[in-house]
Formats: structure tokens, C-alpha cells, sequence
């Protein structure tokens, strides 16, 4: 079980890496990947992910008005809530995709919400957009 | 050997072929298998996708790769019976002639090793269709034709005569003057010198470039190979996409639509009779009816009064 | 018609009869102005066939009340300059469903040449055999629903306006009241049979991109492109169709056009396996409005 994580590189990446660094422990299902900001995370990098077996997709920036690029973040809360409401439109858990806004400075928040974000896919079944297919199975 | 049968007479000849064959049936969008013998019926639409997708899928798995290790994926020799109709039962002359000739296609060949076809005579065409404009007759195994309340069967393979023995002949005269009257329409001859004509550009001006024809089409069967995860698929290809004749430099070949509209025509009405002998229309009528831009094939190949 | 001249257009781009709904036609010279129709056959949207029309000057275009919603979200886009185009509008009262009328022209075992009237409700006839097909029965989806069949933006309207009608979703609401696993039967069931035919990107005004998502190229090839670029381009979904890479395209395309959907039925009307494109689309439209209403009550 996986759980790919969007982190903004000013904020919630960088919340990762405080918590890091205060030693705060956080579940290692947990797949960060370094963006520049949460905007940039286009519908089909969420999508991408659990059509390759990711349980959830964490997506996190900084908090609104925080954002280094004056309004990413905002764009990518559209976008994601855009996107929960059709996978759920079409029978898919909306939990599948969490949005969440943590500070550089949240180091406990980040490792709160990735136990939370964690525990959620470990109650969920895998993915109904896996690509199962193109597995080999034999 | 014709034979006269009632509809009952055939559900029960097909209803006991269940468990040794694997039985398909047209139904709205494409064939389905039948898994009991409610489902058997003498009258079925024409599906929206046709007989092709049952040996030639959409989607094809070619092989495995695991680890360093390359496993083929052949699929199984399934015995079938496929319900039909003449167009889509024609279309498999041609895509034996592609898949069969050599190089053989493994994947296409043992799909369609054990299969039985059993073609349905319309009455009438569809809308949009023009198969008996070109001369197209029933094909198949099994070919079955209404005769008032009862049915003629004509069964051309003769291993599956002794089946039919014990129901009465059937007289095949009145068939006979009924093919006689209906003429050809087929005008292609025009197409020998028409490749820098201007009517493509006027043809395809409002062709939008999608895959329905193709895809749709009996008789097309271009396909693209890709490595998808840990398989490799070969999956349907339409030349009337953009990127199909794309090469690896950036040039294309064919960069307008009226070049790849073009193309499809020659390739069923020119190409193709040149190399096999057999045009590559069975006259379904798919396109005709499916085409978003209401473009007509039957305006280009049919002669009109 | 009278109301359309070529004085001061190069061509105008309209429709003329077709069997069973009307064909695209672009009218050059005097003589073409009569071939020109306007009638509830006219089904398809023109405002797609701009993207690559060439002309000089100006070019005259005839829309419905949903072709000129698209035409609106295009200059919005800056895709099409408005100053170079004479707009003339067409009041709709709904147009034919050229799938509907051919499953009723099956069923009862019609010959063509069919002609079809509008008498209030619609007649179907061969010369031999006559059918009655009730209105609400043979319009397209999309124009039971039209908010606005008389076109916003025109030069030149023909005919009288036309009221539209409330648009309540109910389309949307009916699936939404079903539980997650009916909805995931319901889609599952009919997003399978997508054969990718990219009828319903082709056809739709609003997908203009050069160089689409889901194509399996989708990288500018230049002689500098290298092996490796070429080798490594991204494919996000693969060509097969599976269930899950169909849904991540309608899902994609969904995204792509919420809020810029125009709503004028073109991608349900030409898909050939008959899936309800439109319900993703109207969805996403419909969680637009509810947070628009929200933030304009908030003031």
C-alpha cells in the first residue's frame, strides 16, 4: 500500500523536512515527490498515480494566501475539488485524493497528516483505477 | 446441402452446441457470448462494433515481460459459433487474406481456427448500408435464409452436414432469379486516375480526423504496437489520426485530412483489390451512419442515377 | 434566404441538406446561398470547423443558441478574432438526434431516402410508410434542457427568439442519488465500451490543443529532439481500452472543459457506442454553479 504525496517545495515539503529534522516519526507508505507548487499538480499526475496502484494521493502547499506564487494553491483546491466530485461521480471514494495546507514551519502537522492520510488508504481496497491489466499476474 | 428448418429448429441446433463452443451473438454495441439458450435468436441488430474485435480485439496483450524474461501470450484456440450477417461475415475474407497470408498473425490465426460462422440473410439493408449495391452475398459455414414462416439452411461445411440431415431439403429455385436481377453499383474505376484530383479536397473538407470509421469498419485492421506497463499491447490504429504515419523525424507523410481520407478510400477500393483480388468494403454502412461530419462513402464508390 | 448575402463576408459556413440531418457547407458564390438550410436538422456545430478555415476578410457563420455559447467561450479564449466573423443567428427549437432517428428507422423497418418533417412533433416517412415520433423522443439530449436556444452573440438573426428552458440536472442528480457502488456499475458498464475513437475530442469546439494529453505523441518532435527525449516522453495513458485508461480520459477531457463546456451535445452525438459523454461534463458544470451560488451569497 502507497500513497503518493505532492509537497510544495516552500511550504509543505518543506514541513516534511522540519519534521525530519525534529526526529517526528511518520508512516514510510508515505511517497513524497518535490513540487514547485501545488498548482502545478496537473489532474493527470493525481490520476497517473492511482492508475499505477497509489492507494491515495496526499496533494498539500501552503496555506491560502501563503503561496509563493501568489495563488497556486488556490488554483490547485479548485482543480483537486473539481476532480473528487467526478471520481465520485463515476463510483470512486473521494478520500482517494486528500487535499491539506501545511506550513514550512507544521512539522508536527505534516507527520500528523501523514499517519492520518496513511491510515486512511490502509482502510480503503485498492484502487478501482489501478490498471490491473497491465500486471502480470501469472 | 440446403435444408428447411423452423426457427426452433436452429435455437436447439446452436442451444446444443453450448457446451462444446463458445457461442457469440450480436448484440447493440458488439458480440456477446451467449451462456444460455434463452439468449439464441435468429433476429439480432447489426452491433455497432463488428466481427472483427472477436479475433482482431482493440486491445491485444502480445506478450509479457518479467523480469528479464519475455513471455508470449498467445491466446487460447477457443471453438466458436458467430451469429452474423452477410456484411460482417464477408469482412472476414479480408481480413484472412491479411492475417493468414504469410507472414501468418499467430494471435489472429488461433482466434479464428475453430470457428464456425453461421450467416443470417437480411431482407432488407440497413439504413445507410449498401452491401447488396455491391454484390455482397452470405458468407459462412452456415448460411440461413427466411423463407416465409421457416428457414432454408445452406450448410457449406460439410462436416457439420450430418447435424442437418434429418430435416427435409430444402428447393433453392426461387433464390436463384432473385440474385440474377440485382446489379453491381460499384463504381471505382474512377479512382485510376483521381489521386491529385481535387474532389479530396472537397470530400474531406469537414472530416474532423476521429478514428469512427475505422474503427467501426469490418475490414480495416491497422494496428499499433506499445509497451504499456509489464505488457506490450497492440491496439487498433485509425489512419485517419494525424500521428499515425508520423515518423520518428517529424515528418508526416500524410499532414492533411484529405491525404489520409484518401488513403482510406484507396486502400479498400484500389491497394487492396490490386494486392488480394477482393475490394475492402463489405458495404455495412457504419461509416455512413456513424460519421460525425455526415461524410458519405457511397457518394465516392457507388454509381448514382 | 434572404437575410444572408455575401456582400461583405468572403464565405459563409453553414449547412445544407443532408439525408437525415444536414451536412457542413461553405458558400462561396451567389448561386450557394439557396443550397443554405436553417431547420431543426441542423444538429451539427459549425464553430468547430473555425480552427481551420482560411479565409482572407471576414466569414460569415451561422449558429444555434449552444453553438454561440461555444463561439463566445472561443473569443473569450482568444481563439477566434470576433471582427473577422459575420454571426448569424439561428433561434433553435431543438434539433434531431440523427442516432435516435436511426433506431427508429431500424425498428420500423424503413427504407431510405426518409424524410423528415416537424409538425409539432415529428414525422418520419419512406413514401410507403409514415411514423409519428413523439418531439421529446427524437431531439437531442441537449435541447431539453437549453438554457438559451436564441444565440447571445449575432450580427443577423433569423427568425424569431426562442424561450429557453430552466436547466435543472436532473440528468446529473439521478445518478448522483445512486449509492457509490451503482455508480461505479453504471460507468463501469458503459465507459468500458469506449473505443477510443477520439470522436468526441474532434468534433468538441472547445478542444482546440495542438497536441492532446492522451495522444500517444505527445511531444513536439524537432530535428534536436533526442533519442532519449523521444524514448521518454510521457505517457500518461495507455492506448489499450481498458476500463480504468477510459475513464481517465473522459475524466481528463472533463477537467479540461469544466466550465468552458458549452453544453452543445456534440460529443454524446458523435460518439458511435452511444455513451452519455455529456454527464461528466454537466457535472462539472453543476459543482461550478453551486460554489458560484456559494461565494455570491458569502458577497
Amino acid at each position: 500500500m502507497k500513497v503518493v504525496a505532492f509537497l510544495c517545495r516552500w511550504c509543505a515539503y518543506a514541513g516534511a523536512d522540519t519534521a525530519g529534522v525534529g526526529r517526528m516519526k511518520y508512516p514510510a507508505n508515505l511517497r513524497p515527490i518535490k513540487v514547485m507548487c501545488s498548482g502545478r499538480v496537473d489532474p493527470i499526475h493525481v490520476l497517473y498515480a492511482l492508475r499505477k496502484g497509489a492507494s491515495c494521493v496526499l496533494v498539500a502547499g501552503c496555506h491560502p494566501g501563503d503561496c509563493h506564487y501568489v495563488k497556486g494553491n488556490i488554483q490547485m483546491s479548485r482543480r483537486m475539488f473539481l476532480l473528487k466530485n467526478l471520481i465520485e461521480f463515476l463510483g470512486i471514494e473521494p478520500e482517494r485524493i486528500q487535499v491539506e495546507y501545511i506550513s514550512a514551519g507544521e512539522a508536527k502537522k505534516f507527520s500528523e497528516v501523514a499517519r492520518r492520510v496513511v491510515e486512511n488508504a490502509a482502510g480503503m481496497d485498492g484502487s478501482r483505477l489501478k490498471a490491473e491489466w497491465e500486471e502480470d499476474h501469472e | 446441402m440446403e435444408f428447411l428448418c423452423s426457427e426452433e429448429d436452429i435455437v436447439n441446433w446452436l442451444a446444443s452446441k453450448l457446451e462444446e463452443y463458445a457461442v457469440y451473438i450480436p448484440s447493440e454495441y458488439g458480440f456477446e457470448r451467449a451462456s444460455s439458450s434463452d439468449e439464441l435468436k435468429l433476429n439480432f441488430p447489426l452491433p455497432a462494433i463488428s466481427i472483427k474485435s472477436l479475433f482482431f480485439p482493440h486491445s491485444d496483450v502480445l506478450m509479457r515481460f518479467r523480469g528479464k524474461e519475455i513471455v508470449e501470450a498467445l491466446p487460447d484456440e477457443e471453438k466458436k459459433i458467430v451469429l452474423t450477417k452477410a456484411c460482417d461475415a464477408n469482412s472476414l475474407k479480408v481480413l484472412d487474406a491479411v492475417f493468414l497470408s504469410e507472414p501468418v498473425d499467430p494471435y489472429y490465426e488461433r482466434r479464428r481456427k475453430n470457428t464456425v460462422i453461421v450467416t443470417v440473410e437480411c431482407e432488407q439493408m440497413c439504413y445507410g448500408g449498401f452491401c447488396k449495391d455491391i454484390g455482397i452475398e452470405p458468407e459462412g459455414d452456415v448460411v440461413i435464409r427466411r423463407r416465409g414462416k421457416s428457414y432454408c439452411v445452406e450448410v457449406r461445411n460439410s462436416e457439420l452436414l450430418p447435424e442437418f440431415e434429418k430435416f427435409e431439403a430444402c428447393d433453392e429455385g426461387a433464390e436463384e432469379t432473385a440474385k440474377g436481377t440485382k446489379e453491381n453499383l460499384l463504381n471505382i474505376e474512377w479512382l485510376e486516375d483521381a489521386f491529385e484530383s481535387e474532389v479530396w479536397d472537397e470530400v474531406s473538407r469537414f472530416c474532423i480526423s476521429c478514428g469512427v470509421c475505422t474503427y467501426l469498419c469490418p475490414t480495416c485492421h491497422c494496428f499499433d504496437i506499445t509497451d504499456s506497463g509489464r505488457v506490450r499491447i497492440r491496439t487498433w490504429d485509425s489512419c485517419q489520426f494525424p500521428y499515425f504515419t508520423m515518423h520518428t523525424s517529424g515528418y508526416n507523410p500524410r499532414p492533411e485530412k484529405k491525404h489520409r481520407l484518401r488513403n482510406r478510400i484507396y486502400h479498400k477500393f484500389s491497394y487492396f483489390p490490386q494486392r488480394y483480388g477482393i475490394v475492402a468494403c463489405v458495404g455495412c454502412g457504419r461509416c455512413v451512419r456513424m460519421c460525425p461530419s455526415r461524410i458519405d462513402i457511397r457518394e465516392l464508390v457507388l454509381r448514382r442515377d | 434566404m434572404n437575410e444572408v448575402s455575401l456582400e461583405n463576408v468572403d464565405l459563409i459556413l453553414g449547412w445544407q441538406k443532408g439525408e437525415l440531418v444536414a451536412k457542413p457547407f461553405i458558400a462561396k458564390n451567389e448561386e450557394d446561398i439557396p443550397k443554405l438550410i436553417a431547420d431543426f436538422t441542423c444538429s451539427i456545430n459549425l464553430v468547430r470547423f473555425l480552427h481551420d478555415l482560411e479565409f482572407d476578410g471576414k466569414a460569415g457563420i451561422f449558429v444555434k443558441g449552444c453553438d454561440a455559447r461555444s463561439l463566445e467561450m472561443l473569443i473569450k479564449e482568444g481563439k477566434v478574432d470576433r471582427d473577422r466573423l459575420h454571426i448569424i443567428g439561428v433561434p433553435c427549437r431543438g434539433v434531431v438526434d440523427a442516432k435516435k432517428a436511426m433506431r427508429i428507422i431500424e425498428m420500423e423497418g424503413l427504407k431510405s431516402p426518409i424524410s423528415v418533417t416537424d409538425e409539432g412533433d415529428f414525422t418520419l416517412t419512406d413514401g410507403n410508410k409514415t411514423v409519428r415520433v413523439k418531439r421529446e423522443e427524437l431531439l437531442a439530449s441537449c435541447c431539453l434542457t437549453c438554457r438559451s436556444p436564441t444565440p447571445q452573440i449575432y450580427d443577423t438573426l433569423i427568425g424569431e427568439p426562442v424561450e429557453g428552458s430552466k436547466d435543472e440536472f436532473k440528468d446529473v442528480e439521478e445518478i448522483e442519488s445512486l449509492s457509490l457502488q451503482e455508480r461505479w456499475e453504471f460507468w463501469s458498464d458503459t465507459l468500458s465500451r469506449c473505443i477510443r475513437c477520439y470522436a468526441c475530442r474532434e468534433v468538441c469546439p472547445m478542444c482546440y490543443c495542438k497536441e492532446c494529453l492522451v495522444d500517444p505523441t505527445n511531444v513536439v518532435v524537432t530535428p534536436k529532439t533526442t533519442a532519449y527525449e523521444k524514448a521518454n516522453r510521457p505517457v500518461w495513458i495507455s492506448k489499450a481500452s481498458q476500463l480504468q485508461e477510459n475513464m481517465i480520459y473522459h475524466l481528463i477531457r472533463a477537467m479540461h472543459l469544466a466550465g468552458r463546456c458549452a453544453d452543445c451535445g456534440e460529443c454524446e452525438r458523435a460518439c458511435p457506442m452511444e455513451i452519455p459523454v455529456r454527464l461528466l461534463m454537466r457535472k462539472a458544470e453543476k459543482d461550478l454553479r453551486e460554489i458560484e451560488a456559494r461565494l455570491a451569497a458569502m458577497g
